[in-house]
């Protein structure tokens, strides 16, 4: 051909050729940001996708499809003990310990780096850092040292390549020392927000008499903290109020992060991508039984909140850990009927959006009517492992076995591969606590035995 | 003075009449071109420009005279607060004994890891004694005490209090246990508050200073005491109880000054507390174990672009563990620990002589950022020229004298 083509023919070429580049690039961005993704899942599951934001009486039960009559054999199962008390003679007893702790050795033992899974967001991947999630942490001023200590742990081990923000909360305010120091303390691009928690979340309900209050805690007399109010301040605001926070409502998770704790490990994926992608509304790293006289009826009058509102049981939920008497069989008594197992929210991942719907909502309100936040001593704790294990889908909950973590006296400690060096050394494969007598404090061979499936523990 | 045309004989810059030039379709694309990639570099080097580096230097260390700050913070889940004694010594000959009664806070923990208190047991420093004046302490053989009788009272050799009696026993290297059936201690209570407490844990935390020297700084069981053969702990009361160990946790430990927060991440806590968080309790028993800390030190000093200077020491540990009978472990049979030596936990420090100096700089001067605006400028045009010329040369020989 001989000839420059003409014009015309050559502005329809450019023309077209900028519209498919267009096309191309917009699909791009909007593969890479996730949205193909989640219009494919709106699209196979409507059902979770209008679920959210419900309003319980448009249904009057089936919320999470519960039929009743399964959440009349689940009531009754709750009410019975994990294993019959006839058949639990000191030799049955005995090796049913030593099996739990045998399990709990080898699951430790086993090396492990990461999940098994597919779609595990490294740092640099476009969809790395951006969840809607936020570091929590509530602390008082005097807590600075501690608190940066932590988070400069948690920066080095994995916030630093995902760049996730932080909100700091505190019931009185903030000195600006405190918050320059922590400014300081993190990487200038951190995007770093402080805020106080309003008296109306925080100070004691008008239907709570002081009095009553003190009386109740002289009875308390040896439990931890059990005098102290602002601490039966904060169980409550942790387990009804922060998610309804002003400076959290934006956020999808949370990772809470107390002062004084210590990650031993990198973690070299986003986790809460990890949790989206998989369908887990809440993670934890240990698993302990509390002191039952601190919920001495939390138990009974959880049960008469199931009684009134049965279709909030989730019909896969995880009632074998909350009925277990085998380990400690003094806490079942004392509770008359729960295991006082529960997670240690000082580490927890949690969805709150899971936490706004109707069930816990309900929970938290009826919870507060019993006074039981501060004429017993209610951690927040027991009270939301209780709520998670009964109203969510137990394979929603998930054990973040490779996060190498410690708050005084409980370490998780994974064991890594021989090559590997994701984990700094400082903390022993399989190590719990340093005194030997706290060992059976340890309820996280129940969840592996009872709870986790084959495919949970060959997720790692 | 300069006539119009000896200044025209240096212009570099020769113009063409207007006429004269030929403008093409294509060379107008390749100016375009040029231009974006020039606006591009010069953003790039913009952003360079404002960039700040630190830079280390490495110098000798001329603060050696003076006195190296130790901050810590360990918790011995194993060992009662009033069994366990600090002491420092270095090259120099100098030896600091029993610091944890002066400038540590002991804390004694239950066996849940509850803190009891942060009273330290003390041996006996009441002053209010009920005993009468003529009351002269029994050494109960520890001393010498058979003339006592033909002196006078001021000269007399008595051990009046269980400090007193300790003492004795360590000079003669007499195992002292825990005091049982010498009256001085038992009236005292001693006796029974060092049984009660056996099982307990303890929590140490304080500052010392150091001379910035080699040294050892370690936590041992029983009272030290210096005697010309040398450095010697009273371990009767450890070797008697097994259930003891120095397994331990270890949560903070710094030399030098404490790094302030604000001057945190700009670089200055890289290294200064590697061991923080550390959890020591190995699977064997370890209570005739050593445990030990080999840390070599290297002061830093951070200069910041606001004049801010931090001084701080950084440091690298290697950690290591050995039984004091020696010989080999399992999973080493061919390589022996030394014999001896006594339980506890020793860090060892030894200082470098190198300085680190880090100091914060601007990545590039304003000269070099023009010099390197005028560069990049000059050689897009320069390649554009180019390749101008050649598509100009191709289209001509291709497409024959068509105008472009």
């Amino acid at each position: 051909m001989v000839g420059w083509p003409s014009r015309r023919i050559i502005s329809k070429v450019a023309a077209l050729a900028v519209v498919l580049a267009l096309l191309v690039s917009g699909y791009q961005l909007a593969s890479g940001y996730g949205y193909t993704d989640v219009l494919s899942e709106m699209a196979s599951k409507p059902y979770r996708w209008y679920a959210t934001g419900y309003n319980p009486q448009m249904l009057n039960y089936n919320v999470n499809g519960t039929q009743p009559e399964t959440s009349r054999e689940l009531l009754d199962k709750l009410r019975s003990p994990l294993v019959d008390n006839e058949l639990l003679d000191r030799k049955v007893v005995d090796d049913l310990l030593k099996e739990r702790k045998q399990i709990y050795w080898n699951t430790l033992h086993t090396p492990i780096t990461e999940p098994k899974v597919d779609g595990l967001v490294r740092p640099g991947d476009k969809l790395a850092g951006s969840s809607r999630a936020c570091f929590l942490c509530l602390v008082r001023n005097e807590d600075l040292e501690e608190i940066i200590g932590s988070i400069q742990e948690l920066e080095e081990q994995f916030n630093r390549d995902f760049n996730y923000p932080y909100v700091f909360l505190n019931d009185g305010e903030f000195t600006e020392d405190f918050k320059n120091a922590i400014r300081k303390a993190l990487p200038k691009d951190r995007n770093i927000e402080f805020g106080n928690v309003a008296p109306s979340l925080w100070d004691l309900p008008p239907n709570i008499n002081e009095e009553e209050f003190k009386e109740h805690m002289k009875k308390l007399g040896g439990i931890q903290h059990a005098d102290q109010l602002s601490y039966h301040n904060m169980c409550r605001f942790y387990s009804k109020s922060f998610y309804h926070h002003p400076l959290l409502k934006k956020y999808k998770y949370t990772w809470r992060v107390e002062p004084g704790v210590h990650f031993y490990c990198k973690i070299e994926y986003d986790v809460f991508q990890f949790m989206q992608m998989n369908d887990k509304i809440y993670g934890y790293v240990l698993n302990l039984y509390d002191s039952p006289e601190s919920i001495e009826t939390l138990w009974t009058k959880t049960l008469s909140f199931l009684r009134e509102h049965p279709y909030y049981l989730n019909e896969n939920c995880a009632h074998e850990w909350i009925r277990d008497n085998v380990q400690k069989p003094n806490n079942y008594e004392i509770t008359h009927g729960y295991s006082t197992c529960h997670f240690w929210t000082n580490f927890e991942i949690m969805d709150m959006d899971w936490l706004r719907e109707p069930a816990y909502e309900a929970y938290m309100e009826y919870l507060d009517s019993q006074k039981g936040f501060y004429y017993e001593r209610w951690g927040d704790a027991p009270v939301r492992s209780l709520a998670l294990a009964l109203f969510a889908d137990r394979r929603r909950i998930h054990w973040f076995r490779d996060v190498a973590y410690s708050h005084f006296p409980y370490t998780n400690c994974p064991a890594c591969p021989e090559d590997s060096d994701r984990c700094n050394g400082d903390c022993r494969p399989g190590f719990f606590v340093p005194w030997d007598n706290l060992e059976v404090e340890n309820c996280q061979a129940t969840w592996i035995k009872y709870i986790m499936d084959q495919k949970d523990l060959d997720m790692y | 003075m300069f006539k119009r045309s000896t200044l025209r004989t240096f212009d570099a810059f020769s113009k063409t009449e207007e006429d004269v030039r030929i403008r093409t379709r294509t060379g107008g694309i390749i100016a375009l071109l040029c231009c974006l990639v020039t606006i591009f570099l010069l953003i790039n080097e913009w952003l360079n420009f404002s960039q700040v580096v630190s830079k280390p230097e490495l110098v000798v260390d001329k603060d050696r005279q003076l006195k190296l700050q130790l901050d810590t913070d360990i918790v011995f889940p194993s060992v009662p607060c009033d069994m366990l004694s600090l002491d420092i010594m270095d090259s120099a000959g100098e030896i600091q004994l029993d610091l944890l009664e002066s400038g540590f806070t002991k804390t004694r923990l239950d066996q849940k890891g509850q803190a009891l208190g942060s009273s330290s047991l003390q041996v006996s420093k009441e002053n209010d004694d009920p005993r009468d004046e003529n009351y002269c302490g029994a050494c109960y053989g520890a001393r010498d005490q058979s003339k006592n009788n033909e002196l006078p009272k001021e000269e007399r050799v008595c051990c009046q209090t269980c400090n007193d009696v300790r003492r004795a026993y360590l000079e003669a290297n007499w195992a002292f246990f825990d005091g049982k059936n010498i009256e001085q201690c038992e009236m005292e209570g001693y006796v029974e508050r060092v049984n009660q407490q056996l099982n307990e844990g303890c929590r140490v935390q304080g500052k010392a200073l150091l001379n910035r020297i080699q040294g050892t700084l370690h936590f041992a069981p029983g009272v030290a005491f210096q005697h010309p053969r040398g450095h010697f702990h009273d371990l009767s009361l450890y070797q008697k109880t097994p259930s003891l160990n120095f397994n331990h946790i270890i949560n903070h430990l710094s030399f030098g000054e404490p790094v302030e927060p604000n001057a945190r991440v700009r670089g200055a806590s890289v290294s200064t507390a590697p061991l923080d968080g550390r959890q020591v309790f190995p699977e064997r028993d370890t209570h005739m174990h050593q445990f030990s800390y080999f840390t070599k030190i290297v002061p830093t000093r951070y200069e910041y672009l606001d004049k801010m200077v931090v001084e701080t020491a950084q440091f690298s540990a290697t950690y290591h563990d050995r039984p004091l009978h020696g010989g080999a472990d399992h999973d080493h049979p061919t390589t022996f620990h030394s014999k001896g030596g006594f339980p506890g936990l020793f860090i060892l420090f030894e200082m470098s002589p190198l300085k680190v100096i880090n100091r914060e700089q601007h990545a590039q001067t304003w000269s070099s950022f023009v010099l390197n605006c005028i560069t990049s400028i000059g050689g897009v045009l320069a390649v554009g020229t180019v390749l101008d010329k050649i598509t100009y040369r191709a289209q001509r020989t291709i497409w024959g004298k068509k105008s472009v």
